[in-house]
């Protein structure tokens, strides 16, 4: 294949992972290439709809195509049509945004969200990629991972140089005891952002979290309201039971170990 | 052969526009599997695409060695891989309703030269969330912000006919009497159940509906809804205008034309699940 195609994967990849917006010599200085170059991979890239000029400057961000391939991708997750109904009951439950993340090889996406209540939101974007060991719906997941797989994920975290905190395997057990994880939220002391599995036959299919501070750590149980959460996911699980065809994940064939996510942040 | 001690020098133009077109070759792959579910072999997407088998492996192979597609199920084809995570930062993920169909608002406005609006289900009413009007005599939006009963004008029935037959059946009886709002919205004044059904059969049927609303100045619409993969409503995009300019057979001689700008947007309205429609409980 012509080694422009690659090149111009390589500038889409520097377009997208720049935190402002790009101009020719920006790129060409970060590739080493020569700015006629970079033009031409741009121009490419703009005629087919992958990079766009930004409010009609001579600086480049992502474009639609891109925004549309990554739907596509969210829309092979068929789990997402099923939960919607259930997130937006939890939002208004909850009053807090409520996500679901799906496992792709070691990391946990997150594929789709209700908005909560409050005008002021601090949701992180859809799409984010984290290690299966990072945040709360992740490790919600990776506790209900058969023991085999969580330590062959271990070891593609060290071959990755992904850090584990050292008290991992403690924390995946309280999430199996308790069924749920939870997260300090940096802005509510004594409070917690919580994380339900979506259990499947062999292991988690997915998780949904309340990312909200909703649950109060100096009262036993967290909040009057946890069961009736816990239920509205136990109703998916059952779904997942009776129809796990629909759960289908449609990267698990492919060998975890090869897939490689270098997300920003 | 090159040495290695060559200065790099920008390719002659001709060869500079023949490597352009093979990377557009590979970005047309790549396109290729936007939509839901996309599964492809070598032989479809050349057929799909109208270029030689030799080249889409040549890209598929580049594209799954980038990662940005890989090897599907079967083994044979392809599918879209994960890597695709990775580029982040362009529009926002969020699916912004108003924003994705402006545009095509715009397009559609280009095209027929008349008032164009973009309507979204609310509970169980229709309101009306963009708009570009035309100039000179026209179709106004002279209920701003206002939310019409599903049942009432024709138009909010285009957004009623994309939900289910259960939820429609218990949103038309919590709505009763159905003359609540006849003085309110003239249009569809007396209305009866099997005219109201009638509507959403016409449009489950055409994929859109036709109407004329008699009152006072007369004017005619045409309503696209947007739907998702289940057919359940993003929104309703309706094209009006007065009905000496806006004829029965202008608008069926644009028709053609007005679909083939929506279909971008209806591909992507079917790679997003709609947001629940949540309807008041009927009294018991």
């Amino acid at each position: 294949m012509s080694s422009s195609a690659r090149r111009a994967l390589t500038i889409l990849e520097t377009v997208g992972a720049a935190e402002r917006p790009q101009g020719v010599t920006e790129i060409a200085r970060a590739l080493d290439l020569a700015p006629g170059t970079v033009f031409r991979g741009l121009d490419a890239l703009e005629r087919a709809g992958y990079v766009g000029r930004y409010q009609a400057s001579s600086r480049y961000v992502l474009g639609g195509a891109v925004n549309r391939l990554r739907r596509s991708l969210f829309a092979r997750f068929h789990i997402r049509e099923i939960c919607l109904p259930y997130l937006q009951q939890l939002a208004f439950a909850s009053g807090e945004t409520v996500s679901l993340s799906v496992p792709v090889g070691w990391y946990a996406v997150r594929i789709a969200a209700a908005p909560g209540l409050n005008e002021v939101t601090s949701s992180p974007p859809l799409g984010e990629v984290r290690s299966l060991a990072e945040g709360a719906a992740a490790r919600a997941m990776l506790a209900f991972y058969p023991a085999a797989q969580v330590k062959r994920f271990r070891g593609w975290a060290r071959t990755r140089r992904r850090g584990l905190p050292a008290e991992l395997e403690r924390e995946l057990r309280a999430i199996r005891e308790r069924g749920y994880a939870l997260e300090a939220t940096s802005f509510a002391a004594g409070r917690a952002a919580v994380a339900l599995p979506v259990r499947g036959p062999e292991r988690a299919v997915a998780a949904i979290a309340i990312e909200g501070p909703v649950l109060d750590l100096k009262h036993r149980g967290g909040h009057a309201d946890l069961p009736r959460w816990i239920r509205i996911v136990e109703e998916i699980d059952a779904l997942v039971r009776a129809r796990s065809t629909l759960f289908a994940n449609p990267f698990d064939h492919l060998d975890p170990d090869a897939i490689v996510i270098n997300a920003p942040g | 052969m090159r040495s290695a001690i060559k200065p790099r020098e920008a390719p002659p133009p001709d060869e500079a526009r023949y490597r352009n077109q093979a990377t557009q070759r590979v970005l047309a792959v790549l396109s290729a599997f936007v939509g839901p579910d996309q599964v492809h072999g070598v032989t479809e997407l050349a057929r799909a695409l109208g270029t030689n088998k030799n080249m889409v492996h040549r890209a598929l192979t580049t594209l799954t060695e980038a990662g940005y597609l890989a090897r599907a199920a079967d083994g044979e084809r392809y599918q879209l891989g994960p890597r695709i995570l990775e580029l982040q930062g362009g529009e926002a993920d969020e699916f912004d309703i108003r924003a994705l169909c402006r545009p095509f608002l715009e397009e559609l406005y280009a095209l027929t030269e008349e008032s164009v609006f973009l309507s979204i289900v609310v509970g169980p009413s229709r309101v009306n969330i963009d708009w570009i009007e035309a100039r000179g005599r026209r179709v106004g939006n002279s209920l701003r912000g206002r939310a019409v009963p599903l049942h009432c004008t024709r138009m909010s029935r285009v957004l009623l006919a994309c939900l289910g037959d259960p939820e429609i059946a218990a949103y038309l009886d919590a709505a009763r009497p159905l003359d609540r709002y006849d003085a309110i919205f003239p249009e569809t004044a007396a209305a009866t159940l099997d005219e109201i059904w009638a509507d959403i059969r016409r449009v489950r049927h055409d994929g859109h509906l036709t109407w004329r609303n008699p009152q006072q100045y007369s004017s005619a619409y045409i309503g696209f809804p947007i739907q998702d993969a289940a057919g359940r409503p993003h929104a309703l995009v309706t094209i009006g205008g007065p009905m000496e300019r806006f004829t029965a057979e202008r608008i069926l001689a644009l028709l053609p034309r007005m679909l083939a700008i929506l279909e971008p947007l209806r591909q992507q309205g079917r790679l997003v699940p709609a947001v629940p429609v949540l309807m008041p409980q009927a009294p018991q």
